[in-house]
């Protein structure tokens, strides 16, 4: 009796009872040998390289374990969790990443996002405020069984496969407990702070307050890293700080322009400054030389004439009147005794005979 | 023979396993169970693993040991000082007592509805009781997480009368979350929920829109000071810078005049010493030498010299052969006439 009879019998159904009658023992044994053959296919299991596996006997955690093939007691007596503890992931608040690439594109910031973005500042302005947070899971037996969800009531509705998100409440958890803490930081920061040297502050001190008050809930993550992105001043008020930016720039222009024309000014003063001194240094120098040369020179004539006083004298004198006399124009020589004359001489008309006989000595 | 026995040892075997299934029950981690003989709580399994019961008889029901989301709606409510505002608060809490739970709530879903109901009423009461500065700074400190580097005295002086003039921090935010607690917690205890609640947060807080534009006019209007600010700043410092330029040219301007009158001073004052000593030797040579150089350069052609037999030149013919007095002081007699 073998497997081909039992379905040639199955062909007349009303014969069903009496053929599992008949071959009993053939049922029992394919039986026992398909639930062999499901045990043995529950009773191993693959852990990617980047995941961790939780091992639940009855429901109860027995054991971790890493990446690898590994066996386990077949279902039902124990099943596996997939946690995926090396990939680092990323929430986005205030805004949404459409499609990340090489553009990345964001979705239009909708209500929504503005809700979470737009937030009171210490000095009860608004700022909005967009940043991510990152997590990956550090203990994944925390992460499964602390934090709870609504929705799914028992943990069979929890995926069994390979699902990153696991649990669905840790990340909702993320979310909440860092929009309360940016918020508060925020609370404790002037709006400029916020739009400017603040963010980074914030963005630290974020981290580990978040970190820590997952830790209180034992959620089993680690927050690797929250990141500010954009900080900006509300739409409606934005002119205004652009305002603020025009006049801060044309503030540095003007002190700029001021400093330019300083740095002009003082290097030209500076250069006429030793260009005098050195032509006044020059001055004394030639008119030193100058008027020793003259002095050298009347010495020396001294000591010739010294020797010969009268006649030096007359012929210097002579000498000299002849030059003069040879270079003037208009003579006119009078005896002593018509000096009366001198009153009634016309000058201009003289004057117009420029050229009238030159040298006329006697 | 041999048959009959085999089927009825597959028939213990069916029925054992229908049994156990009946009898076991499993408790995973992050559940509790609640065993319910015709309805009533019997027992409670707060341990996971693999446990018993009386089959048929007995029912398990299993609840979340874990902690457990609570997120209210954006609440519009009024502060003690008459600000409107949404605020959204959130809240995490867990069964704590699965007996009480099960007879008073019994589900999850039925326990968030109560909280919805507790933690609205309590957020009213606390908000009302507080400023809106109180909700949004967390302590009563100072801007603690501050960090500006203010461009100038006058900034930080504007900022610091701001903080000044604005309302005291009594309370702040982390005295209303634990307010709330407290007295959400007071309710769950009095009405016997067996519930805890863990924490309560705020969320966000926000203007209702109708003030939003309200402190946008602000937001501007402080904007616009700011920038005059600036504006009056730019020209501070565009004077003083003038006026530094101004005293740094005067200095190297009289530095300049100073030195090269010193210079050209000690030049011709040497002049005149050597000069001095020079001539001094024989001044009345000196006279009659440069007398005779201003009589040549003084003469030109435009001249008109009018000159009388009695001057020196004439009287040297005369006198040359009567004496050898020589004649007196050039030819300064010439009265050169010029044009």
């Amino acid at each position: 009796m073998d497997i081909r009879d039992i379905t040639e019998d199955w062909r007349s159904p009303g014969d069903f009872a009496a053929a599992l009658r008949q071959n009993w023992p053939t049922v029992a044994l394919v039986s026992f040998a398909l639930i062999v053959v499901f045990g043995l296919s529950t009773a191993f299991y693959r852990v990617d390289a980047s995941d961790e596996a939780v091992v639940l006997r009855f429901g109860k955690h027995v054991r971790t374990t890493p990446p690898g093939l590994h066996w386990k007691a077949p279902w039902p007596i124990e099943r596996v969790y997939d946690v995926s503890v090396q990939r680092i992931q990323t929430l986005e608040f205030g805004f949404a990443t459409e499609r990340a690439g090489r553009v990345t594109q964001f979705a239009p910031s909708g209500p929504d996002q503005l809700h979470i973005a737009e937030m009171l500042t210490g000095d009860l302005n608004l700022a909005n405020v967009e940043w991510i947070v990152q997590y990956r899971v550090k203990d994944s037996a925390a992460y499964l069984f602390h934090m709870g969800d609504v929705e799914g009531i028992s943990a069979e509705s929890l995926p069994a496969g390979a699902r990153d998100d696991a649990n669905v409440a840790v990340p909702d958890t993320i979310r909440d407990v860092s929009e309360s803490v940016l918020r508060k930081f925020v609370g404790d920061t002037s709006v400029d702070s916020v739009l400017t040297l603040g963010r980074e502050q914030i963005a630290g001190d974020a981290k580990g307050e978040i970190q820590q008050r997952l830790d209180d809930f034992e959620a089993g993550v680690e927050i690797v890293a929250v990141k500010l992105q954009n900080t900006s001043p509300p739409e409606q008020v934005k002119d205004a700080f652009q305002e603020v930016n025009r006049a801060r720039q044309n503030k540095e222009r003007v002190v700029n322009d001021a400093e330019g024309e300083r740095n002009r000014q003082i290097p030209a003063a500076r250069g006429k400054h030793d260009q005098t001194i050195s032509e006044a240094e020059g001055y004394e120098e030639r008119i030193l030389l100058t008027t020793q040369g003259q002095i050298n020179a009347f010495l020396a004539q001294l000591a010739e004439y010294e020797k010969a006083p009268d006649v030096t004298r007359t012929r210097l004198y002579l000498e000299t009147m002849e030059k003069v006399l040879a270079g003037v124009g208009q003579k006119t020589i009078l005896d002593e005794s018509l000096k009366g004359l001198l009153p009634l001489l016309n000058l201009d008309q003289a004057t117009s005979r420029s050229d009238a006989a030159p040298g006329g000595v006697k | 023979m041999k048959t009959r026995i085999g089927a009825i040892l597959f028939a213990v075997l069916v029925i054992a396993f229908v049994l156990l299934y009946a009898c076991a029950y499993t408790v995973e981690e992050g559940k509790q169970a609640v065993i319910t003989q015709f309805s009533r709580p019997v027992r409670f399994v707060t341990e996971a693993g693999l446990h018993f019961k009386m089959p048929f008889i007995q029912e398990v029901h299993r609840l979340e040991k874990r902690l457990l989301p609570w997120d209210g709606a954006a609440e519009s409510m009024q502060t003690r000082d008459k600000k409107r505002i949404f605020i959204d608060v959130w809240a995490r809490w867990q069964i704590t007592d699965p007996e009480k739970f099960f007879t008073a709530v019994r589900t999850e879903r039925k326990g968030q509805k109560m909280l919805d109901d507790l933690v609205d009423s309590a957020v009213r009461d606390v908000v009302a009781e507080n400023n809106l500065i109180d909700v949004v700074r967390s302590t009563k400190e100072k801007l603690t997480k501050e960090k500006l580097v203010y461009e100038s005295q006058e900034m930080k002086e504007m900022a610091q009368s701001a903080e000044a003039k604005r309302d005291v921090v009594t309370t702040g935010r982390s005295v209303m979350e634990a307010s709330i607690l407290k007295s959400v917690s007071a309710d769950l205890e009095k009405n016997n929920y067996g519930m805890g609640l863990a924490v309560v947060r705020v969320k966000r807080v926000n203007y209702i829109e109708s003030v939003k534009e309200t402190v946008y006019e602000r937001m501007r209007s402080e904007r616009l000071r700011i920038a005059r600010l600036f504006e009056s700043e730019a020209e501070e410092a565009k004077n003083r810078i003038q006026g530094l330029t101004r005293k740094e040219l005067d200095a190297i301007e009289g530095d300049m005049e100073q030195q090269s009158a010193e210079t050209r001073g000690r030049a011709d004052a040497a002049v005149i010493k050597m000069t001095a000593e020079a001539y001094g030797k024989s001044p009345e040579f000196f006279a009659f030498l440069r007398s005779l150089k201003v009589l040549e350069q003084a003469l030109d052609r435009d001249t008109r010299l009018i000159l009388t037999t009695d001057s020196d030149l004439f009287n040297l013919l005369k006198k040359t052969t009567q004496d050898e007095s020589a004649p007196a002081g050039g030819a300064t007699k010439a009265p050169p006439a010029k044009k």
